[in-house]
């Protein structure tokens, strides 16, 4: 049998559609189970930010989970579809009145994705101090704590909203599905049978 | 702050129970490799070929000597036990078999303790034989996973397949190269599943013949063939091997080059192994 942990909400209701499509049954998780079984997988339902820890520990043989995360944990998984869901942006936020000075020695960020955020501005051999926050990022300029943020975009609307807009894109993410490297090793027939049957859907989409 | 008992992330405490598991498989290894002709070392825990080894230099913990020359805390046994008994003892000791027992450590504070061996001239068969023999001793049965290091550096140098693509195992790009056998490549995942050589290139298909006749002499049930899987350590240079259960890697090993000297080789994980032990008292 399968294990797979599904981050709970949107992608773990597109992920088990798609399951639906390939099995031709329900897939859905009833009120607050955190475990389901259907048509010989297991379903963990957890936070989005657990699921590699499931799948790199073993606890789950495969997860759904976004190419922001895979990129930010620098996980040691096999990553073996891009399920084409949950697209996004990571993008720099500031605020509109200003343009995101780059010759600055001391640019201030305020962001959940250190690592990300830190290989970025590496890459442009620029200094910045990386603030980490847990939510709530796009406050952080509008106070004066950050000069800018690096967040997750999806519709653009929160950035909008809180007098934010894009100053410049990171990386384009989608939710992939992963592989814990020992489970794929061992369990390879089972995991690229299902690995072919998604491809399948996912690319008559 | 730092508490008084407080010990560094990554590194272990063994007491009681855990204490004398670990001796118990250090002395069965010491007995099982002396039986086997394998002659014991202490290696120095300061090292100054160790970047030499690893591809990224990141897990090396670096330090200076007294000339302000990079040495580095022993991260990795193998390359130093073969260059200090090819160069150092060559001259002293027809022994061509060694093994040790002692830890190593990387970047910042992770320390594993490990049982080594390596042979050199050796062959991967029989160095197989004796980490699966040391295995059966502590009573644990891992799965047995072969890879071929030389089939990555094939398809990332001949057949256009990138080699980060392989290390992280993408599979998107690696199914993208197009090469007519490379679904069949990515598949295989036992003996069995390599019965048409004819389906690859011939370099490609000499070197899974390798693995096929390594796993026929090992004689086993529970063999995994992993074609595309990448070794990180940059002497690996063909067969290799992995034990692990429960997602837990208890040992790896294979042939390798280290300054021109063919040998072979494995290390155990003891760490990995009395967490498996103690789990099975545990749990049964």
């Amino acid at each position: 049998m399968l294990t797979i942990a599904l981050p709970k909400g949107r992608i773990a209701e597109e992920t088990l559609m798609i399951f639906s499509e390939i099995f031709s049954g329900a897939f859905t998780f009833s009120g607050r189970e955190l475990i389901m079984e259907q048509h010989g997988f297991r379903f963990l339902n957890v936070r989005n930010q657990d699921v590699p820890t499931y799948v790199e520990h073993g606890a789950a043989d495969l997860g759904v989970v976004g190419l922001d995360v895979i990129t930010e944990k620098r996980l040691e998984i096999i990553d073996l579809l891009d399920l084409g869901i949950g697209r996004c942006k990571v993008a720099i936020g500031i605020r509109n009145e200003e343009t995101l000075d780059w010759n600055r020695p001391d640019i201030k960020i305020a962001t959940k994705m250190v690592n990300i955020t830190r290989d970025y501005f590496a890459r442009k051999a620029v200094g910045v101090e990386v603030i980490k926050l847990y939510g709530s990022i796009e406050l952080a300029p509008l106070v004066g704590l950050a000069d800018a943020i690096v967040d997750i975009v999806e519709t653009g609307n929160t950035m909008r909203e809180n007098g934010l807009k894009i100053a410049e894109d990171i990386m384009d993410s989608s939710a992939h599905l992963i592989a814990n490297p020992n489970s794929y090793y061992a369990k390879k027939e089972e995991i690229l049978d299902l690995h072919e049957k998604i491809a399948g859907v996912i690319g008559d989409a | 702050m730092i508490f008084a008992h407080e010990i560094p992330a990554g590194s272990h405490l063994y007491s009681g129970e855990a204490a004398r598991t670990k001796r118990t498989i250090e002395s069965r290894a010491a007995e099982v490799l002396s039986a086997q002709g394998y002659e014991e070392i202490v290696t120095p825990l300061f090292s100054y070929q160790q970047h030499e080894n690893f591809a990224d230099r990141r897990p090396l913990i670096r330090l200076n000597d007294a000339d302000n020359h990079e040495v580095s805390l022993r991260a990795d046994s193998t390359a130093d036990v073969v260059r200090i008994v090819t160069r150092r003892l060559g001259r002293s000791t027809q022994t061509k078999k060694w093994f040790y027992i002692q830890p190593v450590f990387t970047f910042p504070t992770t320390e594993q303790y490990q049982v080594g061996a390596e042979v050199i001239d050796g062959e991967f068969v029989d160095v197989t034989r004796t980490a699966l023999a040391l295995m059966e001793t502590l009573d644990l049965h891992p799965l047995v996973q072969i890879a071929n290091m030389a089939i990555p550096k094939l398809l990332s140098e001949k057949y256009g397949v990138a080699l980060e693509a392989i290390e992280v195992m993408h599979l998107d790009t690696i199914l993208a190269s197009g090469h007519p056998w490379i679904e069949s490549l990515v598949h295989i995942q036992h003996p069995r599943d390599v019965q048409n050589l004819s389906l690859y290139p011939a370099d490609l298909a000499a070197e899974l013949s390798r693995m096929v006749e390594a796993a026929g002499a090992l004689e086993r049930e529970d063999i995994l063939f992993s074609p595309l899987y990448f070794a990180r350590l940059r002497y690996y240079d063909a067969l290799v091997f992995r034990l692990f259960a429960d997602n837990t890697v208890l040992a790896t090993g294979g042939t390798y080059t280290v300054d021109e000297t063919n040998a072979a080789g494995f290390a155990l994980y003891t760490d990995a192994c009395i967490t498996q032990i103690l789990q099975k008292d545990t749990h049964g």
